[in-house]
Formats: structure tokens, C-alpha cells, sequence
């Protein structure tokens, strides 16, 4: 059993959601199967599962699409075992991230997503992918390089499978591919691949609203801690939180135009930390379908720079809101910048200079906004 | 309400270039949307207030001010950037990446060459390079304005000896500009980044809100752009194709069906047009319409190489639809199954992550990831953006830089600058020694002159130097020397690298019978012929 979550009134539109997170393969380096010949240096995972249970948590938690609210949630993971509903504890056994599982959580996935044309359609996968073309992803189940004379059949063609999607009703469509998109040298050598498209594409190519976001660009990596959420997942989670919305008609909506947008700048912005692999996603979004309204306003990062630098040593801030303080920012040593989470509005950042060795006489309009707000504030040096 | 009257300013090399601007009011919702050209006043009514302008170039930078309307009439100029190189400033704007901080500098990386392609008649051939070529000075970035024919496909090949050889799409327009820099990615590495962009400040701006995934930004830009080019009556290749797959993104219909009847037929040589097409009719499942859409992806097929990535990519989807879609049905579509596997070698040489189309190999349809060094063939155009390492090419340099200087010495013929024409400008250059050597010498190292012309070429120049250059520019397959040597001996040793050369290192088919003509005949019996 993988459907984890299935609330579907008849006639009406939802959300349904299919996410796998593969860490397990057998097949591979280090796992516990017959390994394969050449397993070009693909070797066991862990942040996937973990990646992929924290995206289900979400949404199950926190998804709200009033036009088209969850119906349904199948969730594969590798290692198969048990998943912990996050609202009341409540447990399911998971199966396995194998082909033969995927096709079949894949086919439900679809039917309820073929049901009505309103309806939002949300693919997750978290695990190893490989391009043998550049941008034509190949994303490996857990059995990979079970049979060596198949090698691929246990590959989603992504690509096909995508394109096979413009056969499905579903207006909104969001496909997120958190995987290495490498070529190995391998790969080149070998002629055509056929891997497994989840449902065969046809001539018709009538499409609505989609977003395809991708963890990095091609024929890059992507990044994760040993037994920690990944670097992208973690961003698109905290995007959907709240980062990646825009402000309509007083409501923070999160938009396949928006969302895309703003976990690359989030990715980006992290790319500058010091020893942190560079990864710039790549998103191809149109329009506005609507994702998810927040319940509230998002939680927005805040980072301040004086200028000049050594200035931050004898500082201290405060964030006004109509005459009010409503925070104060805190000196990051080693960055040497303020840093703050606030609500989105327009604040007045107030510097202080208690010794007297620099001043700003002027307060400096803050317009704090997602995915976040970077100042820099020039002070002078008092002689 | 109240009158804001907003002029973003900007140098001559962005002017008129629209620009996305969103107006946020205190509340932070977004109160207008709106494409403003650089250095045209824009007239905007908004309730009195304060309110946020968010200018977001091309390139993803944008730019913030606080604007208070207080009164009925209200004017605010915004200076938009500052680039130190007026040269880079619209590829700054457009978000064209290079790379200033990196210890290497393009004039670090030697022989750097290009050299241009063009297709005609369904082939692809080297085309002298359109202007008078002078290696830059320039140490950090190199720049140049190209100046293109109308209404035919170019590719740009630039390679090096430690460069990949690669193609680069020419946008359809009749100027464009390119910037060579030290790859952004791999900067220790010597490997170089190219960007080409045209000088059509709409489209290109555009261009950058599609690849920058800012589709809200695209679409306010791209509406007005669209009007225009749906209902003004001159058009030009490049805004209708960009135009194009921009409605395409948004999936509107009614444009595009209005984009199709006007322009299909008006452009009938860009493959970008026909895959554009395509796609259009592929959104509706109709039998006629997927007929239709078949062909043309065909018909993009015979048309050459999509200028821009996107087309490429749509190319090789729709292709694999069709194939597919006769799999389902246990057929074989032929046709289909032959494109696609050629388009799928193109597939995995295509620089997937550039707007427009770049792939890499020896010739555009002689596709390789990995091929660097020197051609050795199809010299004709080749000119050097770093110097060259090999002390024989800057000679080679020289004589054609020569050449073009002197085109008008050797009369009518001659003063077209085109090298295949030489054989026949001979007969007029004889009367001038000085061109006819020229010529002559030119003719042989451009390898245009057919083979009974090289001994009198030789012969006309007797710089040994020079027709020496010429002969070694080729290399000889070692098996073929000794019969070369002995051959050559028999004439006049002057000959013999001429000669040598146009025998075995073009492989020709005939070698063995031009040594023997060549062997038996005595100079004075030829020059007598």
C-alpha cells in the first residue's frame, strides 16, 4: 500500500500527489545485490528517503488549494518501510521506489489526476538521475541494473513520460526532479537508451499550466548531507512555506510562474555561503496556476550590510514599523551581516551607533519581501 | 489619481529597450505592470501614495526606488546601469554572462580561431569572413559586430588548440554581436564562454525574460511586443521567431493562429518557423492538423539547423512523438526514424544550457564532442581571435589581409574578394605581376585553385616562402611522401610542395595519376598548353 492520503469528493477538483524517494539501490555500490558490471560510480543514498518524507509531510500538513484541495498522496521510498503521519501519528506501510511500484502507484496517480481538468497534478522524485542526452533525464528506481540485459527498463524516461502527460486533464501540472542530471563517460558510448516512459506520449500537445523544477541545471549535481533533507528539496519546502508566494488580492499565493523563480534565488543566495557546492536549479514555468494559498504571511529572511564593513562592530539595529520597533536584528559574526526573519511589509531600519564612531542620520526604507531582502546602509565615520 | 511621468535612462546601447516594471504599493500587492522603453517618458495614473518600483532587467538584476505621488503631477527619472565598457553594456543588460574576475584572460588562451558557415542548398559551406579581420588587443573579452547576409541560415564555428570546436547559431538578423570570453564556469580551465546576441533590442529582451524563467516579466514585455508585430507591416526574421516561441510558452491560440498566417509563408528558410508551426498545430488532436504538423517538422528538417535551443529541443520532441506515436500503432514511419536519429546525434553534441543553438564538431554536419587543434581544411575564412602559436599562420594572416587591401588592383573580377573566382581573374592578372603572384599564391592557399592551375601558380610566385606555406598548411600521410619526393624531383624543384600538396593531402582520387602527369610533362611543354 502506497497511497498514504485519498479524500476525493466526486465531481470536484484536487490536488493528487505522487512522490519517491529512492536511497536504496541494490544494485549499485555498496548495496546488497548482484552488482552491476559498470555501476558508473552511482553508489547508495541517504537524503532521498528522508527528502521525500519531508516533502509528504508538507504537504500533508500544509497544503491548502481551496479551488482544488488534496485528494490524494501515493508515496514510494527506498528503503521500504513505514511512514508517520505528521497530524496524528497514524502509520503506513510504504513499498519499495521499484519499477513495477512505480508504474502501479504511477497509474493511480494518473487516473485521479485524469479526472477532472481543474484538477493539480504534483510530481515529486528524489534519487539518482543521469541524462545520456543533456536535458533528457533518466531517473533510476531501486531496482536499477536488476537485469543486465534490460539495463534501462528500470529507468523512468522522464522526458517521455512528461510529454506523455499532455494526454492528462489535469490543468495545473508541477513536476519536481531532485537528482544529478551527469553524464557519465559511460553513457556516451552507448547508442540509444530506452528507458521506461510512465505513460506514452500522443500528438496531442495541449497544455495548461506547468512547471518543470529541476534541482540543478544540466549536466550538473545535486547536493545533499548524509541523512539530511537535500539542499533543493529544502528550499522548494520552504518556497511552498511561504518563500516562493506573491501577494494577490490580500492572499500569499504560491504560482507555477512564482515558485520556480524563487527557489532558484534561494539556491543561489546559499551558493555564496562559504564551502557550498554551487547549485542553480533550472525551472520552466508558465503561467499562474495557483499551488498553494499560505494560511499566513511568509516568514522572510532579512540580511543588512553597513557599509563600510568594520562599522557593524559598533552597531545596533532596530526594525520600525509606524513608529513602533517590532525587531532587532542580530550581527551575524561571521558574515559580518544583520540578520532577521520577518513578516513581509515595509519596515524603517534604524542604525545606532552607542559609542559615536559612526552615524546614520537618516533611516533606511525596507520593503521586505519573498524569497528575501537583502540592504546594505551606508554609514559615516564621525572623526 | 495622480500623473507619474517615468523615464528610465540608459546609454545609446540599451536605448528603447523595453523594460519590465512592477509598482508595488504600501500593502506590497503589485497596482501596475508595465514595459517601459529606456529613455522614453512613460505615463503611469496611480492613486496619491507611496509606492515601490521594481525595475527588473533582462539580465536579473533589478533595481528598487520608493516613489511618494503627492501632488497631481509627479516625474521621476531612474538611471537604469552604469557599464565601464560601453562595448559589453547590452550584453550586461541582457544578462550575456562573462567572466572579469577570473585570473585568466581570454588573450591567455592562444589561437583561438572562427571562421563562418552558411547553408545553401541544403549543404553547409565556409564562407569568407565579411569584413577586414584584425586580431584585438582586447585581454580580458574579445567583441565583435558581424555583419550577416539576408535571409540565410550562419553559423558561427570557433575552436582552438585547446578549444573544443564549436557552432554557434547567428540570430536572423542582419547585425549581430558576439563576445568571446574565458568560460564562467571552468575558469582555470582554458575554455572560453560565447555569446551571441543581435542588436534587435526588443526581441533580444524578450529572449532574456523567456530563458530567465521571469515568465510574468515575459509576458507584459512580450503582449506588447506581439501587438506590434501582428499589425505593424514590416516585420523582421528574428522578432517573428522569438514572437513566435514566446506564444508558443504562453500557449495562445489565437495569436499564434494569427502568427501562422502571417508570417509561415514570408519566411520559408528559418527551421524555427516550421517547428513553431508545428507545435501549434500539435495542440489539437486533429488528424488533418497532425498530418500537417509532421511535415513540418520535416520541412524544419531540410531547412538546416533551428537558430535557437528551444527549437531544437522542440524539433527533437516532436520528432520523438511521431515515432512513438507509430510505434502504439506497430508502424514504421521511415521518414520519421531517419530525422530523428539524426537529430538525436545533434541531441548529444548541443550545449543544452545556451539560448541559442550551440553544438559541437568539425563541420556542421560532422558532429564530434571533442575535436580541438587547427583545421586544416576550409581555410579560407578562418581568422584568429588570439594569436596563433604555429609561427606559419600569421603569414597566412598577412597574404589575406593583403589581399582583401588589394582587391581592386587586379580589375573586375578580382574585386569581388572572391577566392573561387581567382582562376578566372588570372588570365586578366598576368598583365600585373605583382597581383597575379598575389593571386596566384592566394588561390593556392585557399585551395581553390583547381590542379592544372598550380604549377603556373608556383611558377608566378617564386617566393619560396610563401608557396611553401602554402603546400605545408596541409600534411602529407607519411605513406605518401617518398612517392612524393620522387615524383617531385622529376620537375622543377620549386614545385614540389605545390605540387606534393595538392596530390596527397587532399586525398584525392587521382593523386597517382597527376604524379605521373606531372612527372612525365616538362615545365616548358605545360606553360606552352
Amino acid at each position: 500500500m502506497t497511497t498514504i492520503f485519498e479524500k476525493i469528493e466526486k465531481d470536484k477538483a484536487h490536488t493528487h500527489v505522487f512522490i519517491i524517494g529512492v536511497g536504496k539501490y541494490p544494485h549499485l555500490l555498496n548495496g546488497e545485490g548482484t552488482k552491476l558490471d559498470n555501476p558508473m560510480g552511482l553508489r547508495q543514498l541517504t537524503s532521498p528517503p528522508i527528502s521525500a518524507k519531508a516533502f509528504a509531510d508538507w504537504i500533508l500538513k500544509n497544503l491548502y488549494n481551496p479551488d482544488a484541495p488534496l485528494g490524494s498522496i501515493e508515496l514510494l521510498l527506498s528503503p521500504a518501510g513505514e511512514y508517520v503521519q505528521p497530524q496524528d501519528g497514524e502509520q503506513f506501510p510504504v513499498e519499495g521506489a521499484t519499477m513495477e511500484n512505480i508504474k502501479t502507484a504511477f497509474d493511480r496517480w494518473y487516473n485521479r489526476c485524469n479526472f477532472h481538468k481543474n484538477n493539480v497534478a504534483i510530481f515529486y522524485f528524489c534519487g539518482h538521475g543521469l541524462e545520456k542526452i543533456v536535458g533528457y533525464p533518466l531517473l533510476l528506481a531501486e531496482d536499477f541494473g536488476k537485469n543486465q540485459l534490460r539495463l534501462w527498463e528500470n529507468a523512468i524516461d522522464f522526458n517521455s513520460t512528461y510529454l506523455g502527460m499532455a494526454r492528462c486533464q489535469a490543468k495545473t501540472q508541477c513536476y519536481f526532479i531532485d537528482a544529478c542530471r551527469q553524464t557519465p563517460s559511460e553513457l556516451q558510448e552507448i547508442q540509444e537508451i530506452r528507458a521506461t516512459a510512465l505513460v506514452h506520449p500522443s500528438t496531442s500537445q495541449k497544455w495548461g499550466e506547468v512547471l518543470k523544477l529541476f534541482a540543478t541545471h544540466t549536466s550538473q549535481k545535486a547536493y545533499g548531507l548524509n541523512d539530511q533533507i537535500t539542499r533543493f528539496t529544502d528550499a522548494l519546502i520552504n518556497c511552498l512555506n511561504g518563500l516562493g508566494s506573491e501577494k494577490q488580492k490580500k492572499q500569499w499565493l504560491v504560482t507555477t510562474g512564482k515558485l520556480g523563480l524563487n527557489v532558484t534565488k534561494i539556491l543561489e543566495k546559499s551558493n555564496k555561503e562559504p564551502n557550498t557546492p554551487q547549485q542553480k536549479p533550472e525551472f520552466n514555468g508558465t503561467g499562474i496556476g495557483i499551488i498553494h494559498v499560505c494560511s499566513k504571511p511568509p516568514s522572510v529572511p532579512v540580511d543588512i550590510a553597513l557599509n563600510p564593513i568594520e562599522a557593524s562592530n559598533f552597531a545596533k539595529l532596530s526594525l520600525f514599523q509606524t513608529g513602533t520597533c517590532v525587531s532587532e536584528p542580530q550581527l551575524d559574526l561571521s558574515s559580518q551581516k544583520w540578520k532577521d526573519i520577518v513578516l513581509p511589509n515595509v519596515y524603517s531600519c534604524r542604525t545606532y551607533f552607542p559609542l559615536s564612531k559612526y552615524c546614520n542620520p537618516e533611516d533606511t526604507e525596507m520593503w521586505v519581501q519573498p524569497p528575501y531582502t537583502e540592504e546594505e546602509i551606508e554609514v559615516i565615520k564621525l572623526v | 489619481m495622480s500623473k507619474l511621468f517615468l523615464t528610465l535612462t540608459g546609454t545609446n546601447t540599451i536605448s528603447h529597450a523595453p523594460v519590465y516594471v512592477e509598482i508595488l504599493d504600501t500593502d506590497l500587492e503589485t497596482v501596475a505592470e508595465l514595459a517601459i522603453l529606456i529613455n522614453n517618458k512613460q505615463k503611469i495614473q496611480l492613486e496619491l501614495g507611496k509606492y515601490l518600483i521594481k525595475i527588473n532587467l533582462p539580465s536579473g538584476k533589478v533595481i528598487k526606488k520608493v516613489l511618494v505621488l503627492e501632488g497631481q503631477l509627479n516625474e521621476a527619472v531612474l538611471p537604469l546601469m552604469s557599464s565601464t565598457n560601453q562595448r559589453l553594456e547590452w550584453h550586461e543588460f541582457i544578462g550575456n554572462t562573462y567572466n572579469w574576475n577570473t585570473e585568466q584572460e581570454i588573450s591567455q588562451i592562444p589561437s583561438i580561431w572562427q571562421r563562418l558557415w552558411s547553408y545553401d542548398k541544403k549543404n553547409w559551406k565556409v564562407e569568407r569572413w565579411p569584413t577586414k579581420w584584425k586580431l584585438t588587443q582586447n585581454k580580458i573579452a574579445i567583441s565583435f559586430s558581424l555583419e550577416l547576409p539576408p535571409n540565410q541560415l550562419q553559423l558561427l564555428q570557433i575552436g582552438g588548440a585547446e578549444i573544443h570546436w564549436r557552432f554557434i547559431a547567428l540570430p536572423p538578423e542582419s547585425n549581430c554581436e558576439v563576445l568571446v570570453s574565458p568560460s564562467v564556469n571552468k575558469p582555470d580551465f582554458n575554455d572560453i564562454n560565447v555569446a551571441v546576441t543581435s542588436n534587435n533590442r526588443e526581441a533580444e529582451t524578450l529572449l532574456s525574460y523567456l530563458i530567465s524563467g521571469n515568465i510574468r516579466a515575459a509576458k507584459v514585455v512580450g503582449d506588447w511586443f506581439v501587438e506590434k508585430l501582428l499589425f505593424e507591416k514590416s516585420f523582421n526574421a528574428l522578432g517573428v521567431t522569438i514572437g513566435g516561441y514566446f506564444l508558443l510558452k504562453l500557449g495562445d491560440d489565437e495569436r499564434l493562429a494569427k502568427w501562422i498566417n502571417k508570417f509561415v509563408n514570408l519566411i520559408q528558410w528559418l527551421p524555427d518557423i516550421s517547428i513553431i508551426h508545428s507545435w501549434f498545430l500539435l495542440r489539437e488532436d486533429d488528424v488533418a492538423r497532425v498530418k500537417l504538423a509532421r511535415s513540418c517538422l520535416l520541412e524544419a528538417m531540410k531547412q538546416g539547423i533551428p537558430v535557437y535551443t528551444e527549437g531544437m529541443r522542440l524539433l527533437f520532441d516532436g520528432l520523438l512523438l511521431f515515432n512513438q506515436d507509430a510505434l502504439a500503432r506497430h508502424e514504421q514511419d521511415v521518414e520519421i526514424e531517419q530525422a530523428l536519429e539524426l537529430i538525436r546525434n545533434y541531441a548529444t553534441v548541443t550545449d543544452w544550457s545556451k539560448p541559442i543553438m550551440t553544438f559541437y564538431g568539425t563541420a556542421p554536419e560532422s558532429l564530434s564532442l571533442r575535436n580541438t587543434g587547427i583545421p586544416e581544411k576550409d581555410t579560407i575564412g578562418l581568422v584568429w581571435l588570439t594569436p596563433p602559436t604555429d609561427d606559419k599562420w600569421p603569414l597566412v594572416q598577412e597574404i589575406f589581409s593583403q589581399t582583401v587591401e588589394s582587391r581592386n588592383l587586379s580589375g573586375a573580377i578580382l574585386s569581388n574578394a572572391n577566392l573561387i573566382k581567382l582562376p578566372e581573374a588570372l588570365a586578366s592578372a598576368r598583365k600585373n605581376q605583382g597581383v597575379s603572384n598575389l593571386a596566384y599564391t592566394l588561390s593556392t592557399l585557399a585551395e581553390e585553385l583547381p590542379p592544372d592551375l598550380l604549377l603556373p601558380a608556383v611558377s608566378a610566385f617564386r617566393k619560396n616562402r610563401v608557396y611553401t606555406l602554402g603546400a605545408f598548411t596541409k600534411k602529407l600521410p607519411p605513406d605518401s611522401l617518398s612517392e612524393a619526393l620522387s615524383a617531385a624531383r622529376k620537375i622543377k624543384t620549386e614545385h614540389y610542395h605545390a605540387f606534393a600538396r595538392n596530390a596527397f593531402t587532399e586525398k584525392r582520387s587521382d593523386s597517382h595519376a597527376l604524379i605521373d602527369k606531372l612527372s612525365k610533362m616538362s615545365n616548358k611543354s605545360y606553360f606552352a598548353a
